[in-house]
């Protein structure tokens, strides 16, 4: 690999270090854990840059670097995430009082959490955002229109929900 | 959503996150040097192959310089006529040179030439291969995944070289509990499920000697449903001149390994067939079911989808043997524990289950906390759960709660059995409830038969969120540990809460 393009990657990993970092939080909702993704997602990307063809497309090509070794983390914790992605968003409902939409998007699934802080935190566009996650524009589109109806019933029900009101189909 | 501004929203989501921890930026500096350092080390050997290179092409020469030399004896020994054998002797080093050099830039040529592919794999270095490779080699694995999870035994045939490779346990393991992962999903309990599992390859890192490709991925199996199974594999794939195949398949996982343990647990030793993906559905359902009169926790519906099936394809024609075997040991499980009356009382239990909190959700239609006296003795076991239905019931009439337009009493389900001895049974139970769009929870009851009858005396939650295990059994357990007696510390974790 040549000295000018691992320079220039060290630099990038620098200038994005706290971006990435609250990405893995968005995903893994842990901060002990998103040091090891954000460290493993670093290793992995400096052997595959070679694979890396734009380098104006690093954050987006990082992103899903660190998503994946998120999802390796969640994986080693249990074999199944739950099924049915309602009941994770109603389990995630917090005790305390949230009203703000920040913490409203918290408390969402992860799938939808995702995608919510993917628009609108780091301001990708739908293609960006279906190349980060490998799913189709057309998936961002309904994730994001259900993010925003899962947003709203969570702000109206303050946060402070009995686990009753569990969702299941 | 609509009163929020996108910049709003962006501030609120930062804001929301948490403060970079103080030694990450250190964390971040270490793993930059360690790649340095991992850097140099490269480059070091870099330089050690260059040598090599150097001292190799210095070789080359030199044999050149002999084969000259060989050539001009050989045109000597022709010029005092012994021709044939020098005419000999030049063809066949032609030949060797010429097919050692073709070798060497293709290899793929040799891959199925026994001996000579195995003296050209000895010698070849491993190398990266190219990046147009690469492309090819992970559109092959994403293809073969594919196949593999869903794909009739031809489609994964042709993907597969090697002897017997369609009836290799090595092959046949992999691709059966790629299978588990799916079938699933597919046996859920979703009515409108049609299941598709999309395979997303996350990383691939490959490695070329000669002919064969040895490729570690990372993949992801994502349900229509958005569950998401992230897999790590290993492949290794041969090229010759019709294409890319897969020799051999291995997964790293944990699951897998569990998997592996289980399905030996089941059969004592791999079973191969002709017919991997049929054979497969048999084995999975066959695992799960057993797991699920072992205790194991699944849904009715699962099971029951299960059973039928093992049930409908005990006289199939593709069913091996040994599977008719445990299908119908099976069977004989389940009749076992419905004559032993295991049924009947598990019915009067789950009923008492599904009545419990079907009043519970009364409370929260009309604000007013049930009648639970009949069902129900309330002593230090069951005192939360009063509690936790007063507050339903008052947070409903105090507004803080939206109350439900109905409640109707649904099913509940036996899933194990904790504790049992002459008096007294405890039970873990999956209940659902008909709401204005039904839950389910899991709840553990301990019960007592008194009078004829069996009563609840205990009550407790295994597991979930919610305002029962967050909060109102902790707080009463922290008032405990302030010396205050049970009763007037349940009390004074239910005010508490109702005052927030």
């Amino acid at each position: 690999m040549e000295q000018r393009k691992l320079e220039w990657f060290y630099n990038k990993i620098v200038g994005l270090q706290t971006d990435m970092y609250r990405f893995a939080y968005s995903v893994l909702k842990s901060s002990d854990q998103c040091e090891d993704a954000v460290h493993n997602a670093i290793l992995k990307a400096h052997d595959n840059l070679h694979q890396l063809k734009n380098e104006e497309a690093f954050r987006a090509w990082m992103f899903r670097i660190i998503r994946n070794e998120c999802l390796a983390i969640v994986k080693k914790q249990k074999r199944f995430v739950p099924l049915d992605d309602e009941m994770v968003m109603q389990e995630n409902v917090a005790i305390e009082d949230r009203i703000d939409v920040g913490h409203a998007v918290l408390q969402l699934s992860r799938k939808y959490r995702e995608v919510i802080v993917l628009y609108y935190s780091y301001e990708y566009s739908l293609a960006e955002i279906a190349e980060i996650l490998r799913i189709s524009q057309g998936t961002v589109k309904s994730r994001l229109a259900r993010a925003r109806m899962a947003l709203r019933r969570i702000m109206d029900d303050f946060g402070k929900e009995d686990s009753h009101e569990g969702l299941e189909g | 959503m609509k009163d929020w501004k996108d910049d709003e929203i962006k501030k609120s989501i930062e804001a929301a996150m948490p403060q970079v921890p103080e030694d990450y930026a250190l964390m971040i500096e270490n793993t930059i040097s360690e790649l340095k350092r991992k850097n140099n080390t490269v480059s070091v050997c870099v330089q050690e192959v260059k040598r090599k290179d150097d001292a190799m092409a210095d070789y080359v020469q030199e044999t050149k310089r002999i084969t000259d030399v060989v050539a001009g004896n050989i045109k000597e020994t022709k010029r005092r006529g012994i021709r044939w054998y020098g005419r000999l002797a030049v063809a066949i080093m032609i030949l060797v040179a010429v097919l050692g050099g073709t070798f060497t830039i293709y290899p793929a040529l040799t891959s199925e030439i026994p001996l000579i592919n195995q003296c050209v794999y000895a010698l070849s270095p491993t190398v990266e291969p190219k990046e147009e490779v690469i492309e090819k080699i992970t559109e092959k694995v994403t293809e073969v995944l594919r196949e593999f999870l869903s794909g009739e035994q031809a489609d994964i045939e042709r993907h597969l070289r090697g002897e017997n490779e369609a009836q290799d346990e090595k092959i046949y393991l992999p691709i059966a509990y790629l299978r588990f992962l799916c079938n699933r999903e597919e046996l859920h309990l979703s009515d409108d499920s049609d299941v598709e599992v999309q395979v997303n390859i996350g990383t691939i890192e490959t490695k070329k000697k000669a002919f064969v490709y040895e490729v570690n991925a990372t993949f992801e199996l994502i349900s229509k449903e958005g569950s998401v199974q992230t897999e790590e594999c290993f492949f290794r794939i041969i090229e010759n001149t019709e294409g890319y195949y897969v020799q051999g398949i291995e997964l790293q996982s944990e699951g897998y390994q569990k998997y592996v343990e289980d399905y030996m647990a089941l059969y004592g030793e791999p079973i191969i067939s002709n017919d991997m993906p049929e054979q497969s559905r048999y084995d999975n359902a066959l695992m799960i079911y057993q797991k699920s009169q072992a205790g194991e926790t699944y849904r009715f519906e699962e099971r029951k989808g299960y059973l039928q099936m093992l049930l409908e394809g005990i006289n199939a024609s593709k069913i091996t043997a040994k599977q008719k075997e445990r299908i119908t040991a099976l069977i004989r499980e389940e009749q076992r524990r419905g004559k032993e009356g295991i049924t009947e009382e598990t019915r009067a239990l789950e009923d008492l289950a599904s009545e419990l909190m079907y009043r519970y959700y009364q409370g929260r239609v009309s604000g007013v906390v049930a009648d639970f006296s009949d069902i129900l003795v309330r002593n230090v076991q069951t005192d939360l759960f009063f509690y936790e239905s007063l507050l339903a019931a008052e947070r409903t009439r105090l507004g803080v709660l939206q109350p439900l337009a109905h409640a109707e009493k649904g099913q509940a389900e036996v899933l194990d059995y904790l504790q049992e001895s002459e008096s007294e049974i405890q039970v873990r139970f999956y209940v659902r409830t008909e709401l204005d769009y039904g839950v389910g929870e899991e709840i553990i009851l301990t019960f007592e038969k008194i009078g004829g009858k069996y009563i609840i005396t205990g009550y407790d939650r295994a597991e979930g969120d919610g305002i029962y295990l967050n909060r109102l059994k902790p707080l009463a357990e922290q008032y405990r540990k302030e010396g205050i007696n049970w009763e007037e510390a349940n009390r004074l974790a239910y005010e508490t809460i109702l005052k927030e």
